[in-house]
């Protein structure tokens, strides 16, 4: 009789002890989970197997081999075909993980892994990947959830884990490391002085040297040409030449950093260098580290809208400069942003209508660079999304679930002002006196592909009012509940509330950018851009990405079944790689055209309501890009600017398909 | 005393035109409104201002009246800039030109001393730096490889972000950027000026010490040293290096040298601090912070006959370090932590000369003569001997410069006002005032066309050349006209050969006569000396090498070097100079064609990994690698 087998090199290379007993379970799950045998006949089988093996020493994967044939010749056919299919993606998941490098222990596809490993996880200095996915969440909600109660930290982690609420980037990559700045946005005052405006480029350098944006408002500079000393021939040289040096000092701050620099600039309506503002951008490459945008008030907005004159002002003087017809510096600026993107626009009214320290604090002149935060000075928030597409259930939004998610993201934001240390202590002053957060929302679109309801429909835009109520009214209540817990903003005394609450502003849609990516969710508010593409990444050369609901409906619908030679899935797949969308593809039902709709497929005016049916019941601005096709006439962009004013939007801005993507950040 | 009935001084036709587009003060419409003797009144009286916190009644009338004596026979002129702006109430009150600011290895302090340049250059001055203590480009910054911005990428920065802004400045300010050479970027900033032409705001400067010289001569290799932990990042042939430095100096002028040890063995307030830096007006070394109140003696107006006048001279010394300590009190400073460095700190001033070289015509002797150089020595040891005497008079009285106890003074139980007196300063624009040749330079040129900058062209590009015949070669001419015409176009046969002998101007003179002089006024001189020197075109890059080894062994604390023909932007030009090319404007579109291309072709990708951006929420991200500008 020959030898029983002792030892098995597994993959790594490694002898370990061959153990019967072992194998009996391996194959004893698998009959249990096929229900074709129990422990018993797993048993019998192992020995059959172990039998079979030839010499001392063999490798699993031979192992594996017989354990199969065991499996079919003793009539377990089922258990023998996922046994098949489970090594199939054991093998597929050992191959991503070890491409990737980081252990899957959430059960994230692929994509998320790498997204992962590329922002989030933790590394040593070698760039080696040192926690696992759950280990991140772990770690963040063990930061945050610091002096709470144990359930606090765990109920961060399963809303974090479960992928249904998401704290900013910054605060995942920071939270517990010696770089704990975990805010996104910030605004700084810039006041018309060398001095003042210096120390504004050196703050600058501080916020950004920490991963944070930042937003000016120049509008107090005085303008090019004005006097600046008594003395003769010495003249100011204006906003834009400032703009410039700030600029100049980002691309040098962030040749260390990971990323572009965020700025935004703006410059109010009636500053006399408003023209050379709105043309800052229109040379390739100029203030490439600034989105600019154009602070508009209510009274711009009805000159233009009566074609009446404007007057341009000089601040230090408030003498009258130039004065203009309204319409011209429009359309001046609209034919700007129909060729390059930049500027967008900035509705300061409905901003400050809305600013509860207004009487106190003065009012909001500046925003984030993504637009959606406006902040004083010295103010900076810090984001976190829920993720829409994870909160609907048998068709229906899941309320209960939302609820919870709600109160635990506006806790959890909360916890991470006091566990930020920001790079200015005037800033940390302002931040812990106003207490701001911003939860916004991600997966919206992934919401209405499931609940199948069209972007572009009115039950779409009610909708989006109905859940932004519903998360507002949810998170000022857990900010009421908070302050009760924890005492109200200092500011408090100072606001318009009534009764105290614990954060100026909370909810917000900001750009959800590469967390969206790692929650595999569509992005904010904004519709899925593409329901199909093929990646042009090396490693996964060829293979295509293809929305999950969107295969979920191909996988369920008759009409995508074919037959064997005809395979009309593959062709819808092609063909929206090809174009992106389903909108002109044969064979898919109107119905499911409808629900499908992609950036490019929904007109302006819908984008435009989309933003403003969220805007209503969100304290804090709404980012979101409306996109125009190639062939849009600057008349249309001056229609979106106008009907983004008067649907109550706090600011637009515009995409032009073609024009370069650096137009705008 | 009351106020003298104003004497107008007697200036030269060239001396007029400068001083009413420079010094005298106008109205809103740009009328001059001050005569050139009211205009130095002006500045008399206000330097005379402070003596009230020492003096009795009346003193402030009876040195005002001093110093516009000696003022308006134009034997002591002080800084333009002081001119300027001295009791002009439409003026800054800043009456320093040049500055040092420290740089640190910190983004919070690399800025905030960028802020404070910009308020130096909005009052019309220039900035010295010294960007040794930036970790070098690509070291680690909080543990993450690869990302940090060198000292060069600084220095880019600091031009682009000083060249953008012109508030309320007439014109671009001068800057200089030091690195030493024993910084790992040391190479790259050696080339930096000629890799990038858009750096025109900066000049740029090697500080060497004595052990990279040795290292030279002994052919050894060289350490580059990571100033962040100190590690040997690279060594290097210090030959290498050294050819380099001049190779580039041959080339454009840049970098000059900053002799390291030489200026910190002059340093007389060593446990202040270490001087690092020069500032951008003639390289004059300063501590970060500090700048230098100016003023210089016209030599050329102390001679009796073929000798010179040392008591009259010595009564100018001691004048002059009067004002300019009394200047001290006046001045405006435009951050707080330089008037504590000046102020309150070290009092440096910088009593100059100019006119050297026509004091070496009129007396006899030519410039590149041992004659010369003892004369040097002897003008620069008798200045600064009363300098010092003066300073420490004015101490007795005024107390010690208040880091006093930090010098070398106390060791010698001598009191200062001053923790140094004497330099060499640039005398460009006021020696033309006074007609005098500039500082210790050779005369340029016997007959010379000299651009000047005028404000009321925006573009800042020279506007009016003035010819010039050097007034006292003109006045030995005396009635043979026809010899200013000859060399006017390079024919000295009108001369005889004592005369070509003694009228030497810049180009004829040898290259180690210039570092002679320049030792020899650096041997008393406790600041540093800003001199010139001078190559003929067909000089080798062996000249230049010679020249910096023969100024470190004689002990000047730098040295700058300028070939003729190596810098377009040279001030001073000879009349042969032909006017420089520029790029026609179909060439400009193609290069800019070209670059918009580029930038086309990159702008659509991620920064990252190369793949597509999609834009989405204001913001674009890459779908591959999942880099998004905004979280």
């Amino acid at each position: 009789m020959q030898k029983q087998i002792v030892t098995i090199i597994k993959r790594d290379g490694m002898e370990v002890e061959f153990l019967l007993e072992k194998l009996a379970v391996a194959i004893g799950k698998a009959g249990m989970k096929t229900g074709e045998f129990e422990a018993k006949e797993a048993k019998r089988l192992a020995g059959i197997a172990a039998a079979l093996i030839e010499g001392v020493v063999a490798q699993v994967e031979k192992i594996q081999d017989i354990v199969e044939q065991v499996l079919m010749a003793a009539g377990h056919y089922k258990t023998a075909k996922a046994y098949i299919l489970y090594r199939q993606a054991r093998s597929d998941e050992r191959r991503v993980e070890r491409i990737i490098g980081v252990k899957d222990d959430l059960d994230l596809s692929p994509n998320q892994l790498k997204v992962m490993r590329n922002r989030y996880l933790l590394k040593d200095q070698d760039g080696k990947v040192i926690e696992t996915p759950s280990g991140l969440f772990h770690r963040v909600a063990r930061v945050l959830a610091k002096g709470e109660k144990k359930q606090v930290e765990n109920d961060f982690y399963e809303v974090m884990s479960r992928l249904e609420f998401l704290p900013a980037g910054r605060t995942l990559n920071n939270a517990g490391t010696p770089q704990s700045q975990l805010a996104n946005c910030f605004v700084l005052p810039v006041e018309d002085s060398m001095e003042g405006i210096f120390d504004s480029v050196k703050w600058m350098a501080m916020v950004q040297q920490t991963g944070g944006g930042t937003g000016f408002n120049f509008s107090k500079l005085r303008p090019r040409g004005d006097v600046v000393t008594k003395s003769t021939g010495g003249f100011a040289t204006g906003p834009v030449s400032f703009m410039k040096v700030f600029d100049i000092a980002t691309r040098q701050v962030m040749q260390g950093g990971k990323k572009r620099g965020a700025n935004m600039g703006i410059l109010n309506v009636d500053h006399p260098d408003i023209l050379d503002f709105i043309s800052a951008k229109s040379d390739k490459g100029e203030i490439e580290n600034f989105n600019i945008s154009v602070g508009v008030t209510d009274d711009f907005m009805k000159a233009v809208e009566q074609d009446k004159e404007w007057h341009l002002r000089n601040q230090r003087t408030g003498e009258i400069v130039q004065t203009m017809q309204a319409r011209t510096l429009m359309s001046q600026l609209v034919s700007m942003a129909w060729r390059t993107g930049d500027p967008g626009l900035i509705f300061l009214d409905p901003i400050n209508r809305n600013n509860p320290i207004l009487e106190k604090y003065g009012r909001i002149d500046a925003t984030n660079p993504c637009g959606e935060q406006q902040l004083h000075p010295f103010d900076a928030c810090n984001l976190g999304s829920i993720n829409l597409a994870k909160l609907v259930v048998s068709g229906k939004v899941d309320w209960e679930r939302l609820k919870f998610v709600v109160r635990t993201g506006v806790r959890m934001l909360d916890d991470v002002i006091d566990a930020c240390k920001y790079p200015l202590p005037q800033i940390t002053e302002t931040v812990r006196a106003n207490r701001r957060i911003g939860l916004g929302v991600m997966g919206w679109a992934d919401m209405l592909y499931q609940l199948r309801i069209p972007y572009d429909s009115e039950e779409g835009t009610k909708l989006a009012q109905k859940v932004a109520k519903f998360i507002q009214v949810e998170s000022w209540q857990t900010s009421r509940e908070l302050a009760k817990e924890k005492g109200a903003f200092p500011r408090m005394k100072d606001s318009s509330f009534k009764t105290p609450v614990r954060n100026v502003a909370i909810t917000t849609i900001a750009p959800t950018g590469s967390i969206s990516m790692l929650a595999d969710a569509s992005s904010g508010i904004e519709p899925v851009f593409a329901l199909a593409y093929t990646k042009n990444v090396v490693e996964d050369a060829g293979l295509s990405y293809i929305n999950k609901f969107f295969a979920q409906e191909l996988d369920q619908s008759l009409w995508a079944d074919g037959d064997q030679e005809h395979k009309v899935r593959d062709r819808i797949v092609r063909e929206v790689a090809s174009l992106g969308s389903v909108a002109s593809v044969a064979g898919v039902p109107e119905e499911v055209k409808s629900v499908y709709r992609t950036a490019h497929d929904i007109a302006p005016e819908w984008h435009v309501k989309m933003q403003a049916a969220w805007q209503k019941h969100t304290d804090n601005a709404v980012s979101k890009t409306i996109n125009f096709p190639h062939s849009a006439t600057i008349d249309d962009v001056e229609n979106a600017y106008m009907m983004a004013w008067k649907t109550g939007c706090k600011g637009i801005t515009i995409y032009r398909d073609g024009q370069p993507i650096d137009a705008r950040l | 005393m009351t106020k003298p009935k104003i004497a107008e001084p007697k200036l030269s036709k060239n001396a007029q035109d400068v001083a009413r587009k420079r010094y005298l003060r106008t109205d809103m419409e740009g009328k001059t409104i001050e005569t050139p003797g009211e205009m130095l009144w002006r500045v008399a009286y206000h330097m005379a201002k402070p003596e009230v916190t020492w003096g009795s009644n009346g003193i402030v009338m009876e040195i005002a009246n001093q110093f516009y004596e000696r003022m308006s026979t134009l034997k002591l002129v002080c800084a333009g800039k002081a001119m300027f702006e001295a009791g002009n109430p439409g003026g800054t009150g800043q009456l320093s030109s040049c500055f040092v600011l420290p740089i640190e290895d910190s983004i919070q302090t690399i800025f905030k001393t960028l802020g404070d340049a910009a308020v130096v250059h909005k009052n019309n001055g220039g900035t010295g730096f010294n960007f040794s203590k930036i970790r070098p480009h690509g070291d680690k910054v909080k543990n993450v490889p690869g990302a940090a911005s060198g000292p060069v990428d600084f220095l880019r920065a600091y031009s682009a972000a000083l060249s953008q802004i012109l508030q309320g400045a007439k014109r671009q300010g001068a800057n200089i950027g030091i690195l030493n050479a024993n910084h790992p970027d040391i190479e790259e900033f050696i080339d930096l000026k000629d890799t990038d032409g858009t750096i025109k705001n900066f000049n740029v400067s090697v500080g060497v010490t004595d052990e990279f010289m040795r290292s030279v001569e002994e052919d050894k290799y060289w350490n580059l040293v990571n100033p962040r932990n100190h590690e040997v990042v690279r060594k290097i042939k210090a030959r290498t290096l050294f050819n380099k430095i001049a190779e580039q100096a041959w080339k454009s002028g840049d970098p000059g040298l900053m002799f390291l040890d030489n200026t910190e063995r002059g340093n007389t307030v060593p446990n202040y601090g270490k001087l690092e830096a020069t500032n951008p007006c003639g390289e004059i070394a300063l501590f970060p912070y500090e700048s230098c109140n100016l003023a210089s003696i016209d030599l050329a107006r102390h001679l009796k006959g073929k000798k010179i006048d040392w008591e009259d001279l010595k009564k100018t010394v001691r004048i002059g370090v009067r004002f300019l300590d009394n200047m001290i009190e006046v001045n405006a400073y435009p951050v707080p932590e330089i008037e504590s460095t000046v102020k309150n700190g070290n009092r440096r001033i910088g009593l100059g000369v100019m006119g050297f070289a026509h004091v070496l015509y009129r007396i006899g002797i030519p410039y590149n003569s041992n004659e010369a150089v003892m004369l040097a020595k002897e003008l620069s040891k008798f200045i600064y001997e009363n300098a010092a005497e003066m300073s420490a008079e004015l101490a007795e009285l005024r107390g010690n410069f208040n880091n006093w106890d930090l010098s070398i003074y106390p060791a010698k139980g001598q009191p200062m006002r001053n923790c140094a007196v004497t330099m060499i300063a640039p005398t460009g624009t006021i020696s033309i005032l006074a007609d005098t040749s500039s500082g210790i330079e050779p005369v340029f040129s016997l007959v010379t066309k000299r651009r000047t900058f005028y404000e009321d062209d925006k573009s800042n590009h020279s506007t009016k050349e003035l010819l010039m015949v050097d007034p006292v070669f003109e006045e030995y001419i005396g009635k043979r006209k026809n010899v200013l015409e000859q060399v006017a176009n390079g024919d000295y046969s009108g001369l005889t050969l004592e005369e070509r002998k003694l009228f030497v101007t810049t180009h004829q003179i040898e290259p180690e006569w210039h570092v002679k002089i320049q030792a020899a006024w650096q041997k008393y001189f406790d600041n540093s000396i800003s001199k010139t020197v001078n190559f003929g075109h067909e000089a080798t890059v062996e000249d230049v090498k010679k020249t910096y080894m023969m100024a470190w062994k004689m002990g000047c604390k730098g040295v700058t070097i300028c070939r003729d023909g190596s810098k377009d932007d040279q001030v001073l030009s000879s009349s042969k100079n032909s006017e420089t090319e520029t790029p026609s404007a179909s060439e400009q579109a193609l290069a800019r064609y070209a670059k918009d291309e580029l930038l086309n072709a990159v702008s659509n990708s991620c920064p990252e990994c190369g793949g597509k951006l999609h834009k989405q929420d204001g913001c674009s991200k890459c779908i591959d690698c999942g880099y998004s500008v905004c979280g």
